[in-house]
């Protein structure tokens, strides 16, 4: 029995260019117009990829189809201040807010952000904008006025005025911190600026740096929040992102280069994955897309597929090549070899990132086409370009013998290398039953800890940054000084036109107002008959004995007439309940969500109706559900796809179930780790999975092609797999180790966002391998025999 | 000057609400007959629901029942304190309107009154209530009243308060014995029952209260009784409530509580802290000099004989020498009522929730 490849040919013969699938003849013996084109193609896109901006959506970010979302943007334009918003805390540096240089320069401020391009001007607030008002308890009924007195001059009469404005504005814990150490400009955001352009985060970001830097050198101290700065600083922090790519293909690269010693072939591997995602970045914006910060670790991830990919094809035409074929030879043998193994492989990983697009959430979307285009883009790259030009440049002689050193060994289990002895023995009885228990019992303990699998966010701030990074000490400083103001979930109450001063809904609102007090995580709320409560006790002189819901409706009439905005809209058809949280937790939000929805099943009619839900705790909570629903639906699509194509590789459901079980192990184990980790599933997590599985099923695919490949042709399956290893397990475990390795760096990235991707990547990467080298093999003795190849139906994957 | 302008504002937007909601509640009442049964009751036949805000709430009054004590306020409240006041725990009510007094004859029984026309009762020291009149009933029976009498006018004044639903409070209460209470409240509500709330007497027709004015405090002393209220009304009976006569007072602004003193003392405060007393029973009558300006809420007697207020201001005033001087330096929340504790201290009750302040403060 010959082992060094699945054709019948040897050296000695003569090679003929007319064998060989029809795929392999047409690029074969065209490759100098294979790589012309292929040249052509990297000139263009690489131009094209220059073009490509970096940008982020508050917008994309929205499950658009979910039910609270469609609420949402059906109401959005009669919404106030409950959309995308920024926040700017500025600190009085004498400890309080009632100083005239103060008040100076946050008027200097507020006029400046006023400025800014894609401001909602009409809605944006801060203490020098006339919508901040204080209003109407007062013993003269409803009264009100602008909260900076008319007359202000900086007097400390006047600000002895604006003070007492401050108290009976309702602001304070809003606008102003509870301290009246500080205030808030409140920035309401429009999508797209006046000039029809969509916002530009990073430049916002950017933008108000420059106001912070400007005005801290005059002594306010200032805090910024919101999504949009969130977004600015994780593209700000796309540089030491880039960096750690870098460092990641360095890493990959001495690594490869340590397995092959041949300088020219490592270059060329490496250099076909980077050819990859200079194709990819140059697709995108020639498609209209631009790179989300969510999608940042797309191009890395191309990277490391075609790096997996490349490793196999170098290392077969390296083996033939030792074994004495001429380096054309050998890379068609090896193209013939594994190029269908490695179609599917790709097309598997491409499939699983499209079923991503099921998400209805447009950065997951985007993701997904992104990978999908860049797993692709790999067919051509790394399956066709790279064997065509490992024809040309051909192996370092030395490293092609190293490559086949096993082979003659191979007779000989005592001179094999130990790992592979230790690895063989999963595919007898007694081992094989103790790796499935060993899977099994730790599929059962992943299993339990992964049921703790929070959706949404776990902590305060944005856990895509670091806890201590500026924008985390920002919320921080949010929560500690205004507790009730950036995190808000909006109910709405639509009745008929006209009809929202009506007592029998505001007393449902009254009612739910207080129970949604009650629930943990509510800070405090706000509606118009929160209002009635305290207009009343001002009608009466501000008797507070009068601090009551009046079942009284004309009362509930004028106090409708006289209340402010935001509470009703203009046609009286819409009533908002304002439920302000301490956090944006994942349990908090479900919490009010559910109570919500419970109370509305009792309490909707035909004419009214409680919706949920606007404001940034609202689309959370929304985001949340979508994302929950889409986890499992993702994974089931995921695998789905995945086990289709396999067993169109394999024609056999028990090798499906050999790939995919130890591919499951590790997502479930991922879950856990997520779970130890303290990461909850959200946009920015939800696509680890599906990733994750897309890279696994290359190492079970090239594993399990060649082990089937023995197995047809009768050979025992401790010889298959040995053969296995030999042509393709090597470089399973060593894309799986380098790429863990390169990724692993990443838990320094200043990005928590992209260490928390390296953390779960690196531990897929190990995990698959472990899984395909050892659980696979086991679960082959049960399942796959020998006899398999028996069956005269069966095909030799190879032709 | 300015008082005037706060009355007639007060005037003029009561009135026209008063008028207007007649109507419109007569016709939500229709409405609400064949429409939809919703799940959220009216508030005073929605029972409260558990808080942990209690003690961050609004509360309006709080009294002892034997040794332990019972506080009311918003959304139906009730509270219990086993430790003088130092931890509350909620107890269950049968109402969510604001409760705005309470009071106990003796550690059993004890009755608390609220918005709504409600009355409740607990024959258990404040562990369950049970509601003995609310406003519809109320309505109801001095329709009937009226009709039995046939007066046109009282007739006429009963529908009306028939369709203005259960909009109207009680501000205050005068319990005498375990079923003798007397209640008095919104657009002049006065009634008393002897018999632990099964029947009511309504008092409107010995009051001379023609504009319908709020009736915020009523107190006793001997056969003294003195009920004050809005825009400087005062009611007083020296014949334990048979009659009454219309004091004159010299301002027009509302009077929130009043104390008796001596045999013939009387003491009124109220909006914006005027305080006004009296030596011989309001005939004349003595500015007192309030140096806060801050409505005043509330008051009581000490155990030396010194009437103690508190204000909205948040701070409490002590009664000396025909002045009003800040016994606490330390701003608190505005409060609503205050109480003497056993231990000389004083309990106070603010918008935001109850407030012990020790007796050294007072000083």
């Amino acid at each position: 029995m010959k082992h060094h490849s699945s054709t019948s040919a040897s050296p000695e013969d003569k090679f003929d260019p007319n064998t060989g699938s029809i795929i392999e003849r047409v690029l074969f013996n065209n490759r100098l117009i294979v790589i012309i084109v292929c040249a052509l193609l990297t000139a263009l896109l690489g131009w094209q990829a220059t073009k490509l901006t970096i940008n982020a959506s508050f917008e994309k970010t929205l499950p658009t189809h979910q039910a609270y979302i469609q609420n949402y943007l059906t109401y959005e334009k009669e919404l106030t201040g409950l959309g995308n918003a920024l926040r700017i805390a500025v600190v009085s540096p004498k400890g309080t807010i009632y100083d005239a240089e103060y008040l100076d320069l946050l008027r200097q401020l507020s006029d400046e952000v006023f400025l800014l391009s894609g401001v909602d001007r009409v809605q944006m607030k801060s203490l020098w904008t006339p919508s901040t008002r204080w209003i109407g308890v007062t013993e003269e009924g409803l009264d009100g006025g602008p909260v900076i007195p008319e007359d202000y001059d900086g007097s400390p009469a006047s600000l002895q005025k604006l003070k007492a404005n401050v108290a009976r504005s309702g602001q304070i814990g809003q606008l102003i911190a509870a301290d009246e150490e500080s205030t808030i400009i409140y920035m309401p955001l429009l999508s797209e600026d006046a000039t029809g352009e969509a916002l530009d985060y990073a430049k916002y970001s950017e933008a108000l740096e420059g106001l912070r830097t400007k005005y801290q050198e005059q002594g306010l101290e200032i805090h910024i929040t919101g999504f949009t700065k969130v977004m600015g600083d994780l593209i700000e922090g796309v540089q030491a992102v880039l960096w750690f790519f870098a460092l990641a293909v360095v890493i990959a690269t001495i690594m490869v280069f340590w397995y092959t010693r041949c300088v020219r072939s490592t270059f060329l591997v490496v250099f076909a994955s980077i050819l990859a995602v200079v194709w990819q970045l140059g697709i995108l914006p020639t498609l209209g897309y631009v790179l989300d910060p969510y999608s940042i670790l797309v191009p890395f991830l191309v990277f490391a597929i075609g790096m997996s990919h490349g490793a196999q094809k170098m290392n077969g035409i390296m083996q033939d090549v030792g074994r004495g074929f001429d380096k054309l030879v050998a890379a068609r043998f090896t193209f013939r070899r594994l190029f269908m193994a490695g179609l599917t492989a790709l097309l598997a990983d491409a499939v699983g990132f499209a079923v991503l697009l099921v998400i209805d959430i447009k950065v997951i979307q985007e993701l997904a086409i992104a990978a999908s285009i860049g797993v692709a883009v790999l067919i051509f790259t790394n399956l066709i370009l790279l064997p065509i030009m490992l024809s040309y440049v051909g192996v370092g002689k030395k490293a092609a013998q190293r490559s086949v050193v096993n082979d003659i060994n191979e007779d000989s289990a005592k001179k094999m290398p130990a790992l592979w002895v230790f690895l063989d023995k999963f595919t007898q009885r007694k081992w094989a039953i103790g790796a499935l228990i060993g899977g099994f019992l730790l599929t059962v303990g992943a299993f339990a800890l992964s049921t703790q699998l929070k959706i949404g966010d776990l902590d305060q701030g944005a856990p895509e940054l670091r806890q201590d990074s500026r924008y985390n000490q920002d919320v921080a400083f949010m929560n500690q000084h205004y507790g009730a103001s950036s995190d808000v979930m909006a109910i709405m109450v639509k009745t008929p036109d006209g009809q929202c001063s009506q007592y029998d809904t505001l007393n449902k609102i009254d009612a739910l107002e207080w129970q949604l007090r009650q629930l943990p995580g509510v800070e405090s709320t706000n509606s118009l008959s929160l209002l009635t409560r305290r207009v009343l006790s001002g009608l009466n002189e501000g008797n507070p004995k009068w601090y009551e819901f009046l079942p009284n409706q004309s009362m509930l009439n004028y106090i409708t007439a006289g209340a402010p905005r935001g509470l009703y809209n203009s046609s009286c058809n819409l009533l908002t309940v304002y439920v302000y949280l301490q956090d944006h937790k994942a349990d908090t939000l479900s919490n009010i969500v559910n109570h919500v929805e419970a109370f509305a099943k009792d309490n909707n009619t035909d004419d009214v109706q409680f919706l949920l839900a606007a404001g940034s705790a609202g689309i959370q909570a929304a985001t949340n559900i979508s994302v929950k629903a889409a986890w499992y639906q993702m994974l089931f699509l995921v695998y789905g796809a995945v086990a289709l194509l396999s067993l169109i590789t394999f024609r056999s459901f028990k090798a499906v179930i050999v790939a995919l079980l130890p591919l499951m192990l590790t997502s479930i184990m991922v879950e856990a780790l997520m779970v130890q980790l303290g990461m909850g599933v959200k946009v920015a997590t939800l696509p680890v999975i599906a990733l994750g599985v897309g890279i696994g099923i290359d190492y079970a695919l090239y594993i399990l092609s060649i082990t089937l490949v023995g197995l047809r042709q009768g050979t025992s399956l401790s010889e298959s797999y040995l053969r296995a290893l030999n042509f393709t397990g090597k470089v399973v475990m060593l894309t799986g180790v380098t790429l863990a390795v390169g990724v692993i760096t990443w838990v320094a990235s200043p990005i928590k966002f992209q260490a928390d991707m390296g953390l779960l990547l690196a531990f897929m990467f190990i995990w698959n391998m472990l899984g395909a080298l050892i659980l696979l093999p086991a679960l082959a003795h049960f399942l796959l025999k020998p006899k398999y190849a028996n069956d005269q139906k069966s095909q030799d994957i190879s032709e | 000057m300015s008082y005037k302008n706060t009355t007639e504002t007060s005037v003029t937007v009561v009135n026209f609400w008063r008028k207007l909601g007649r109507y419109t509640i007569m016709a939500l009442l229709l409405c609400r007959i064949d429409g939809a049964v919703s799940a959220v009751a009216d508030a005073i036949e929605r029972p409260a629901i558990e808080s942990h805000l209690v003690e961050h709430s609004v509360l309006m009054a709080a009294s002892y029942a034997g040794s332990h004590l019972i506080a009311v306020g918003e959304r139906g409240l009730i509270l219990r304190s086993d430790d003088d006041g130092k931890s509350w725990q909620q107890q269950p009510s049968p109402v969510s309107v604001t409760l705005t007094g309470v009071d106990f004859s003796d550690e059993k029984n004890g009755y608390a009154i609220g918005h709504g026309g409600i009355v409740l009762r607990t024959v258990n020291g404040g562990a369950e209530w049970k509601v003995q009149l609310d406003g519809r009933t109320l309505a109801q029976n001095l329709l009937q009243k009226a009709e039995a009498s046939k007066d046109e006018e009282a007739i006429y004044q009963a529908k009306l308060l028939v369709s203005d639903g259960p909009d109207k409070p009680f501000l205050d209460m005068l319990l005498l014995g375990p079923d003798h209470l007397i209640v008095v409240g919104a657009y002049g509500l006065a009634l008393e029952t002897k018999d632990g709330g099964k029947t009511w007497v309504s008092w409107i027709d010995r009051i001379q209260n023609y504009f319908g004015l709020h009736l915020y405090s009523i107190r006793k002393q001997a056969d003294r009784i003195l009920i004050a209220g809005e825009q400087g009304f005062v009611a007083f009976s020296t014949d334990n409530g048979q009659t009454f006569a219309t004091l004159e007072t010299p301002y027009e602004g509302s009077f929130f509580t009043a104390q008796l003193l001596g045999d013939s003392e009387i003491v009124l405060a109220g909006l914006r802290g005027n305080t006004f007393i009296s030596d011989d029973n309001g005939a004349d009558w003595k500015n007192i000099k309030n140096p806060i300006s801050a409505s005043i809420l509330a008051s009581f007697i000490n155990a030396n004989g010194q009437v103690i207020m508190a204000n909205q201001a948040g701070i409490l005033l002590g009664l000396t020498e025909n002045r009003l001087v800040p016994l606490t330096r330390k701003r608190l929340p505005p409060l609503t009522n205050i109480l003497e504790k056993t231990n000389g201290s004083v309990l106070a009750l603010s918008v935001n929730g109850p407030v012990s302040i020790d007796v050294g403060d007072l000083k």
